[in-house]
């Protein structure tokens, strides 16, 4: 049997870009639900590390964009969407790239930037929340000359636990299961969690609803309008599942996802990196040519996992856990890859084959953070470069700059896949339109990552809710 | 299922997707077999002609020489029928009650296995368009039964038993006791197994599936990158160690991902317990120190 449900607007997803829309929605007196395919977890709900990965990543953490190398893209599946396991790094998108985009413009933008940060309580932290991570960086970048600075965090009363990415259990994140979530609810919108949305249900070419699958069988939503906030790999891969909104050809081209790759870098001191904000901090000098330094941390599981060797050597290796600390290269990548549907119950198929002038930043950006951990005193750091996994001295620093490098050396994660579903005026080269709103299907629109147009070179949190509320307000102003 | 641990594997009524396909797979198979006991048994000598008569008709092919109409034909007939019949039992049983008699697919997969190869085989010699109707039959049944039952066996998502031997052969020989910190994968091996399965289990069908024979790939790994005659179980522990740090740094890409694939599924449950985080330093619980 199926459950019916009817309201004016339902929205698909509720991270970064569903959350907001539902609670932009909500807020105006539209009669809306949200659906999600994960489960509500609360903060106590919140256990181990690998309880984190196993219930509030889908696929248990493995998506993985298909290339040489595979690079594995972790997303979040639950109530939050994928802010429930975000580093919570909070940035605005670079004024040249919202120029770029051709829509809104910056001074546009600016209040609904004022507003979001706002509402998910993002700030600059305090260094005093940093931890070993930072000194021992800034030691490095003091002695070099290079400026490092604390982030902006959407976190309150953050005790430093050094969970972010795994559901934190203070509470202290602002992911939107804390903050849009709740103030939808409250402004009256229902939410079904544990439905995976299967169909989008169309009226004369109209987006009429959508339905799916949940525990208790199957269900329909019939709606005016349908929001779609699936994200960049599978919303797109359902779009072209059902051949939906593609007249333009776009729809799952352009993929970009900031790959990125850690280095670690073992000391003398005691260093207890684990301890403070993970991604505490960030040195944007290279920015120009594409590479941001972003602090990364993790609980021993995942830091050892990473390392190399194995045996003795893998054991001694981790017990210098505290003396480790560990940065992130992100590069703003040129390469684009593509998402397909995906087949045999996988929600999408993604393909993404970094090209050389990417995997020379990448080698760029892990070169400067060896020498910065080199100026701080680091014995040894090691590089995610399958050739030279390791590097301590200067000597091997300069050989490592000269070696030739392939994308596949490199071991990388992504994090922030976008554009897939680009935005822009004109519906030959774009999916949606600056209001999000498909050219092809009419009710149906589009309110996540995939349609930021291209490669940010920051942390797109704040740039998908922004795009979000925009969207949302004009569509609740319609509908009103 | 057969050779699977069933000691951790939460309590479980319903059928898992993957078992009701396959369940249904043996019930299109038990009809199919069926049927092909009955065709088989009464107009089983026409078949050879029939297929030498499409032969003629589309392929430059030599014909296949008809069979003996006489009693020797009815001899190889009656073989044909009751294999027919026991492939038809097994479907049967198979779907009836899928986990009890999943242990007896293996002997449908062999004798389809076993035909395929001989009439590939023969095709090749002999170049009778009769055989390679008999591979062109017989294999894709082959694989598709053993598709769908190699994906119905992890129902709850565990392991097979030689699956988890060799997930634990690896985590011995990658954190072994002793060295820099006493504590290694043999001391907390049920509780880091247990961890690994809530891994497996969070996987969708693909990936655990790419997952196990990943596992079996490492397994094999001796006779892959060494060309030796052996696998990872049959090593000591100091081969297998030296394996995997040649794995690590092997020159095929694919070599090295799959190895970081399989030490993570070893070393973050390993580490996910309170006495290993310990043992490396970890408290969760210290406060920050502004």
């Amino acid at each position: 049997m199926t459950t019916q449900h009817r309201c004016k607007a339902v929205v698909v997803g509720t991270g970064a870009g569903g959350a907001v829309a539902g609670a932009m929605l909500a807020e105006a007196g539209v009669d809306i639900i949200l659906v999600e395919r994960g489960k509500h977890y609360k903060t106590e709900d919140h256990a181990d590390v690998l309880s984190g990965l196993t219930r509030m990543y889908l696929n248990g953490g493995v998506t993985v964009a298909l290339g040489k190398p595979p690079i594995p893209v972790p997303l979040g599946c639950a109530v939050g969407g994928t802010t429930i396991v975000n580093s919570s790094t909070c940035f605005r998108p670079p004024q040249a790239k919202v120029a770029a985009w051709g829509g809104p413009t910056w001074e546009e933008m600016l209040p609904i930037f004022d507003e979001v940060e706002r509402r998910i309580n993002a700030h600059v932290v305090d260094v005093g929340l940093l931890g070993g991570n930072w000194r021992i960086m800034k030691r490095g970048c003091d002695a070099l000359g290079i400026e490092i600075r604390p982030l902006m965090h959407n976190v309150k009363e953050c005790k430093g636990r050094g969970r972010c990415q795994y559901g934190c259990r203070q509470g202290a994140k602002q992911s939107t299961d804390l903050t849009f979530v709740p103030s939808a609810l409250a402004a009256g919108a229902k939410l079904l969690t544990s439905h995976r949305v299967d169909r989008v249900i169309l009226d004369n070419g109209k987006a009429a609803g959508v339905s799916g699958v949940s525990p208790e069988g199957r269900f329909e939503i019939k709606a005016g309008v349908v929001v779609l906030a699936m994200g960049a790999l599978q919303g797109p891969a359902f779009l072209l599942r059902h051949k939906l909104a593609n007249a333009s050809g776009c729809v799952g081209r352009g993929l970009c996802i900031h790959p990125a790759a850690r280095v670690v870098a073992t000391f003398d001191e005691i260093v207890d990196g684990y301890i403070g904000l993970p991604q505490g901090a960030c040195i944007d000098r290279w920015s120009d040519r594409g590479v941001m330094l972003e602090g990364i941390f993790t609980p021993p599981s995942l830091l050892i996992a990473s390392l190399p060797g194995v045996g003795r050597e893998l054991k001694d290796l981790a017990a210098k856990y505290r003396n480790m600390s560990a940065f992130g290269v992100m590069v703003s990548d040129t390469t684009t890859g593509r998402v397909k549907a995906g087949r045999l119950g996988h929600p999408f198929a993604a393909f993404y084959q970094m090209n050389q002038p990417d995997a020379e930043s990448m080698r760029f950006g892990i070169a400067r953070l060896a020498e910065i951990y080199l100026a701080a005193g680091a014995r040894r750091v090691f590089t995610s470069f399958a050739p030279m996994p390791f590097l301590d001295s200067p000597d091997t620093l300069h050989l490592f700059e000269k070696t030739p490098v392939e994308p596949a050396h490199f071991e990388m994660l992504a994090f922030h896949p976008l554009g897939t579903s680009r935005m822009g005026a004109d519906p030959k080269t774009s999916v949606v339109d600056f209001s999000l709103r498909s050219h092809d299907v009419p009710g149906l629109y589009i309110m996540d990552g995939s349609v930021v147009p291209g490669s940010l070179g920051v942390n797109p949190q704040i740039t998908i809710m922004s795009l979000a509320m925009r969207a949302a307000r004009v569509l609740a102003d319609k509908l009103r | 299922m057969v050779g699977a641990n069933r000691v951790s594997t939460p309590e479980r009524t319903q059928l898992t997707r993957e078992e009701e396909v396959f369940r249904i797979w043996m019930r299109i198979s038990f009809w199919t077999y069926a049927f092909g006991a009955v065709f088989f048994l009464l107009w089983g000598a026409h078949i050879p002609a029939n297929i030498n008569y499409i032969s003629a008709k589309l392929l430059p092919l030599p014909l296949y020489p008809l069979p003996f109409t006489g009693p020797e034909g009815a001899f190889w007939r009656v073989l044909a029928v009751s294999m027919m019949v026991m492939l038809t039992w097994i479907c049967r049983a198979a779907y009836v009650d899928i986990r009890a008699n999943a242990n007896l697919v293996p002997i449908l997969l062999i004798s389809k296995l076993c035909s395929t190869s001989l009439y590939f085989l023969l095709f090749l010699v002999r170049r009778h368009f009769a055989y390679l109707v008999g591979a062109l039959t017989d294999g894709p049944i082959f694989v598709l039964t053993a598709a769908l039952w190699f994906q119905a066996m992890p129902a709850g998502n565990y392991l097979t038993r030689k699956e988890e031997d060799i997930l634990v052969a690896l985590g011995n020989a990658m954190l072994p006791r002793g060295g820099a910190f006493a504590l290694g994968y043999p001391d907390l091996r049920d509780a880091a197994v247990a961890d690994a399965r809530r891994m497996f289990a969070a996987l969708d069908t693909l990936t655990l599936t790419g997952l196990r024979l990943g596992l079996r790939m490492m397994n094999a790994m001796p006779l892959i990158v060494d060309r030796r005659l052996a696998t990872l179980l049959k090593l000591d522990e100091t081969e297998r160690e030296s394996l995997l740090l040649r794995l690590e740094t092997h020159r095929w890409a694919w070599v090295r991902k799959l190895m970081m694939l399989v030490k993570v599924h070893i070393v973050v449950p390993f580490f996910n317990q309170t006495e290993a985080a310990r043992a490396v330093g970890y408290d969760p619980e210290t406060p920050l120190q502004p």
